[in-house]
């Protein structure tokens, strides 16, 4: 229940949403228990988590959509990720940096949900690619190209969000203190 | 597979940052409760043939602990769960129910003695509740019938006396039950247990009286 939980609750960004996912991802799992044949319940109930999320939840988040889509579109087309050169110069710097926990933490909030979900299923729960495609409903290979595509992106959120904390010690504007952390991706509560 | 996205070294420390940094959020309490109790209930509905693949999920799925027990403080467990349900899903259970409950089986009052009325019962029902003879207290039997509850069928025997009816509801027990009484809506509610089941007689009688309806219950039918 807690890789449930933790999948709903980064995926959605606030507690009251990610419980009521799940609640509702355990009335799906029974009502399609048939579905289930073999295999690994973790990951079949990981798949409705997310299933729940896309169609219950993420609809209502219209002013998120475009920037999403784009991102989305991505993942599929034939271009090459970025390479890391052209995100972090120094990636030695980049990765002491990365110890900071609140600013990494805050940039993977603030990638898109396909590549947050990613990344959180293969970083924070451990799943195997195979898992994975079978939570995500694609190949093996899509997974690991997603992967790859959300590692730049998180890189590229942190460089940013990294920028704008010098920025912001330089000037004495705090930004990481007000209400919505001067993010401009934050998540929004969804009701 | 394509070999341009194979784990590189800083995609490993990448991740062993993120392992380490990123919050692993866990169910909190409530969010344990909620869906053990639901799934208590649904493993009495659940059809026989997949029963065996409900538990397995269940085994897997719910961790066993403190949410289970936490959730069993009510009669039945599924009131916690219903507990957090929003009014208008609250209300719109009862009308579904109210609605299939005119369509469960009832014994016409003619048919009731206390032997017919059991076997009755237990032919529609997958337990065997006790019906007792209470002519001596005063109490008639006055009918039998399966009510529709939280999503569960319930035996549901209806005594009669001076124009009062006492209806007696016996349900499989779960997590060791309630013995709990109450009073609500005017009627009075008073619950007690036996090895398997969990029984609630519902009357408007006054609680002094039920209790001894209830005790004579238990009696006649070889509860206490």
């Amino acid at each position: 229940m807690d890789a449930a939980y933790n999948l709903a609750r980064w995926l959605c960004g606030n507690n009251e949403d990610a419980q009521d996912i799940v609640q509702e991802a355990y009335m799906r799992a029974l009502r399609f228990s048939s579905s289930f044949r073999d295999g690994e319940p973790r990951a079949w109930l990981l798949a409705i988590v997310r299933n729940t999320y896309y169609t219950e939840y993420r609809r209502r988040r219209s002013a998120m959509s475009v920037s999403f889509d784009e991102d989305l579109h991505a993942i599929d087309s034939a271009n090459p990720p970025p390479t890391m050169g052209a995100i972090a110069a120094d990636p030695e710097r980049t990765l002491s940096r990365m110890q900071d926990a609140r600013l990494l933490q805050r940039a993977l909030e603030q990638i898109a949900p396909e590549f947050r979900e990613a990344l959180v299923l293969r970083e924070v729960e451990d799943l195997s690619y195979k898992e994975m495609a079978s939570v995500l409903g694609v190949p093996i290979g899509t997974v690991m190209s997603r992967l790859s595509r959300a590692r730049r992106m998180l890189l590229a959120r942190f460089e940013s969000l990294g920028g704008e904390r010098e920025y912001a010690r330089q000037s004495s504007v705090i930004y990481f203190e007000d209400a919505n952390g001067g993010a401009p991706n934050s998540e929004r509560k969804l009701r | 597979m394509d070999t341009q996205f194979t784990e590189t070294d800083f995609d490993r420390r990448l991740g062993d940052a993120l392992r380490q940094h990123a919050s692993r959020h866990t169910a909190p309490p409530r969010l344990r409760r909620n869906i053990a109790a639901f799934l208590r209930v649904q493993r009495q509905e659940f059809p026989p043939e997949r029963a065996g693949l409900l538990e397995r999920l269940m085994r897997r799925l719910v961790p066993l602990g403190a949410g289970f027990a936490a959730a069993s403080v009510v009669g039945i467990g599924a009131l916690h769960y219903q507990a957090r349900l929003g009014d208008d899903e609250l209300l719109g259970q009862q009308i579904v129910s109210a609605r299939i409950r005119t369509s469960m089986p009832t014994l016409p009052p003619a048919a009731t003695d206390a032997r017919t009325l059991r076997a009755w019962l237990s032919d529609q029902l997958s337990f065997s509740p006790a019906v007792a003879e209470l002519s001596s207290d005063g109490y008639r039997l006055a009918a039998g019938r399966l009510e529709h509850v939280l999503g569960r069928a319930v035996a549901s025997i209806q005594y009669s006396r001076d124009g009062h009816l006492v209806n007696v509801l016996a349900c499989p027990l779960r997590d060791g039950g309630s013995a709990r009484s109450f009073h609500r809506d005017g009627f009075n509610v008073v619950g007690w247990t036996d090895s398997q089941l969990q029984y609630w007689a519902v009357s408007d009688i006054d609680p002094r009286e039920l209790s001894e309806f209830a005790v004579s219950f238990r009696r006649a039918a070889g509860q206490s």
